[in-house]
């Protein structure tokens, strides 16, 4: 994970203990990050969904961030097919 | 396999066969238009006919196949069977088991009854001129949805049907949701580790995340999972059996596979139609089949999603029990593991999550093996109907049996102890509960038909049966005085309400006045008692003039757990099964009394119970400490409530509870023993040795 310029650049295998650092990063520079995306997805695959789920509420609390696998579904991952994202009840 | 032992297994299924004969008619009885449930009872005749003849039972064969023509004939015909001819079925139901134990016993008579019952079947069938009975069965194109319960309106339109063109060679389709606990990932699971799994044997072609409300960022918990469904649409070329195995770990309620089969056509349909229909016409045990077929409005372009055959496995009950005891030392293992010391010592997140999980796992190992054990109380209730049916007919009362909570789960052994005093205590209330004159009941502003309910229902970590009657209630005033007659109770005996009734279950106690044919002889209700008592239930006994009685049966989850109060005497762990205790308390020093310097009461607000010292009961040692210095726990016993006096209170806790061996079976007061989760031995205490 590293930050260049205002894009949040992450590795998509990130495990709990690193997506709960990526919380307590994120946090502290929500107002500077404008964009967030995932470096390896050619290569590597998601290990922890609790990724998406801290990357959704970092969406909801700002909006204005991009993120593209938010933002243009389905977003296609190399090996797990495309993800949809239902955020209606 | 050797012929004795294939028998052996037709007896076994032939019993089964004959029990749920015995339901279903009742059941059909109540709705004669239910042709599904006839034809039902039809191929269990059927099956019982085959197997009959294969083993030359020809007295049973010969019965059974005069029996099944009769049934077969209102399978086709426009009317229903009389009340007389479910009669002559259910006579027919008895003869049938009284021929099969004849057969059993190379008992070369007729069973009483046999000829009698053959001869209204064959009046049955010299009635019927024209019986179109082998041609229904080719003719009859049953509705296959209706057979296996397909809902026209339950059937849903799947996105995911739009997978199949990505299909390659081989593959089948399947959705699979994902609803994981908001703990998985504390369980040590995630999504993506199932999606990593479902890879080795499959493609993942698509996944729907449902995103729940996840609040702000900085009261963001990382670890409590906030997906709540996740559907995967999944390509394998691999078995329905292969996938289950991926969930191996997670609770059954958090997955569910769905095989989704392509668009199937018309002739296709009809194809699997004849199949079944060829499979049910030859067998009746073949596993049962659950599919869900979507229909749309034009039959043409039936769907059907049909998820895998799933097949059951007899067991032998030993093996589970062997199952379950190893289960119980594996718990034991894993409690001692959480409380060592030495390991609470070593303060490493690691750690503490590995034995966070082997409990988690441990528990859901123990609560599907306990759940092998457990079976819903439905065909012991559906038996009733059959003893409610008979007993109002010889005692002329007209009944009307309610069944409540018949989905209620309980321990096999126990469902097979249940029975009979369930059948004496309905028996009791038709025949002394409800009133034998219809105007007695009108005046009263009842029913004309005397209502039965038998509900079973959870409660505090216990199963409570009833059965309530809206009779005449117990006549308090007559059974006080019988007691007293009979010389169980003494004229000095304060009795409170629930005590006087209770005694109608003590031994050879009776107040009919007229002993009737099914009960009334004062043996049976102390039978009663005695049965529950033996798988450590109780029977509570309620009542109300002029309304009617109430009989609850409170019985614990399993046999094999016990809910305990863990107390401590002389630095020695006891269990109390806390079905007896009423309360603990510590008396005023005011409220404990002494007679002639011996006995010691205590008076626990308008009662004065006698003081049991553990210590001195089992001969821990002499010590006497103050009673109001010291915690008495209420117990019930058979012989009234007493105070039993512990050192200490530790908990409540549910224990696996151990035999003690022949050796010690016999030690007074104490009835078993349990590994407590720091490897200590605790003695369960048998209260009804204790005073």
């Amino acid at each position: 994970m590293y930050i260049d310029g205002d894009i949040l650049e992450l590795d998509i295998d990130m495990d709990l203990e690193e997506v709960k650092a990526l919380r307590d990063f994120v946090k502290d520079r929500l107002e500077y990050i404008e964009e967030i995306k995932f470096v390896n997805e050619k290569e590597a695959s998601p290990l922890s969904s609790a990724l998406f789920q801290l990357l959704y509420c970092v969406k909801l609390s700002k909006p204005a961030i991009k993120m593209d696998f938010f933002d243009k579904p389905p977003y296609e991952l190399k090996n797990y097919g495309k993800m949809y994202w239902i955020f209606h009840e | 396999m050797s012929r004795e032992k294939l028998k052996q297994i037709f007896i076994e299924e032939a019993t089964e066969i004959i029990e749920k004969l015995d339901i279903d008619i009742l059941e059909f009885e109540e709705d004669p238009s239910n042709k599904s449930l006839l034809d039902e009872i039809f191929r269990g005749v059927h099956t019982l006919k085959g197997s009959a003849n294969a083993f030359n039972f020809t007295r049973l064969g010969e019965f059974v196949h005069h029996f099944e023509d009769a049934l077969d004939y209102f399978r086709s015909a426009d009317e229903a069977p009389t009340t007389q001819q479910i009669d002559l079925f259910l006579d027919g139901i008895n003869v049938i088991k009284n021929t099969l134990e004849y057969e059993i016993q190379e008992n070369e008579e007729f069973p009483q009854g046999y000829v009698e019952c053959l001869d209204g079947i064959h009046k049955i069938l010299e009635n019927i001129t024209e019986a179109p009975l082998h041609e229904e069965l080719a003719t009859s194109s049953t509705d296959l949805a209706e057979e296996f319960s397909w809902d026209e309106d339950e059937t849903k339109e799947y996105e995911i049907e739009n997978f199949f063109e990505e299909l390659q060679e081989s593959e089948e389709l399947f959705e699979i949701t994902l609803k994981f606990d908001d703990d998985i990932y504390l369980r040590g699971f995630d999504h993506f580790l199932f999606f990593k799994n479902l890879s080795g044997i499959g493609r993942i072609l698509c996944s729907y995340w449902h995103m729940n409300l996840v609040g702000d960022l900085h009261n963001f918990d990382v670890e409590k999972n906030n997906f709540k469904e996740v559907k995967i649409a999944f390509a394998t070329k691999s078995t329905y059996d292969e996938i289950l195995e991926i969930f191996d770990f997670v609770e059954e309620e958090e997955f569910h596979i769905l095989h989704v089969k392509p668009k199937t056509s018309q002739k296709e349909i009809e194809e699997v139609q004849e199949i079944q229909e060829e499979n049910i016409n030859t067998t009746q045990k073949e596993a049962p089949v659950k599919e869900e077929v979507q229909t749309s409005n034009n039959q043409q372009k039936t769907q059907a999603a049909v998820t895998p055959t799933r097949s059951f496995l007899k067991i032998d009950s030993q093996k589970l029990d062997e199952l379950f005891d190893s289960i119980g030392e594996l718990v034991i293992a894993q409690n001692y593991l959480a409380q060592n010391q030495i390991i609470k010592q070593v303060r490493n997140a690691e750690v503490s999550k590995t034995i966070e999980n082997l409990s988690k796992i441990t528990r859901l190992i123990q609560n599907r093996v306990m759940s092998l054990r457990m079976i819903p109380i439905r065909d012991t209730f559906a038996k009733m109907k059959r003893v409610a049916r008979d007993s109002s007919k010889k005692v002329g009362k007209e009944i009307n049996l309610v069944l409540e909570g018949e989905d209620t789960e309980i321990d096999k052994t126990m469902v097979d102890a249940l029975s009979d005093p369930l059948i004496h205590i309905i028996r009791n209330s038709i025949d002394h509960g409800i009133e034998s004159d219809s105007q007695e009941r009108l005046k009263a502003g009842k029913d004309e038909k005397g209502n039965v309910t038998l509900s079973a229902y959870h409660r505090g970590g216990n199963i409570i049966i009833e059965i309530k009657d809206d009779g005449r209630g117990i006549n308090k005033e007559k059974v006080y005085k019988k007691a007293l007659e009979r010389g169980i109770i003494s004229p000095e005996d304060e009795l409170s309400d629930s005590q006087v009734y209770n005694l109608i279950m003590q031994p050879g106690f009776s107040t009919a006045d007229v002993i009737s044919d099914i009960s009334g002889r004062g043996v049976g209700l102390d039978v009663v008692r005695t049965s529950i008592e033996g798988i450590r239930g109780k029977v509570d006994i309620s009542s109300e003039a002029g309304k009617g009685s109430t009989f609850s049966i409170v019985l614990p989850l399993t046999l094999a757990i016990i809910d305990g109060m863990i107390v401590r005497s002389k630095d020695k762990t006891f269990i109390i099964p806390t079905l007896c205790i009423i309360e603990s308390f510590r008396p005023q020093k005011a409220s404990v009394h002494a007679a002639k310097g011996k006995e010691e009461f205590v008076q626990l607000r308008e009662e004065l119970l006698p003081v049991v010292r553990l210590n001195h009961k089992l001969e821990l040692n002499n010590e006497k400490p103050n009673i109001w210095e010291s915690t008495l726990v209420c117990i019930e016993n058979e012989k009234g409530k007493f105070a039993l006096l512990v050192d200490d209170l530790v908990g409540r806790q549910q224990v696996v509870i151990k035999s003690l061996g022949e050796y010690f079976s016999q030690t007074e007061g104490v009835s078993g023993g349990a590994v407590m989760g720091n490897g200590e031995v605790a003695l369960i205490l048998n209260i009804e040795e204790l005073y």
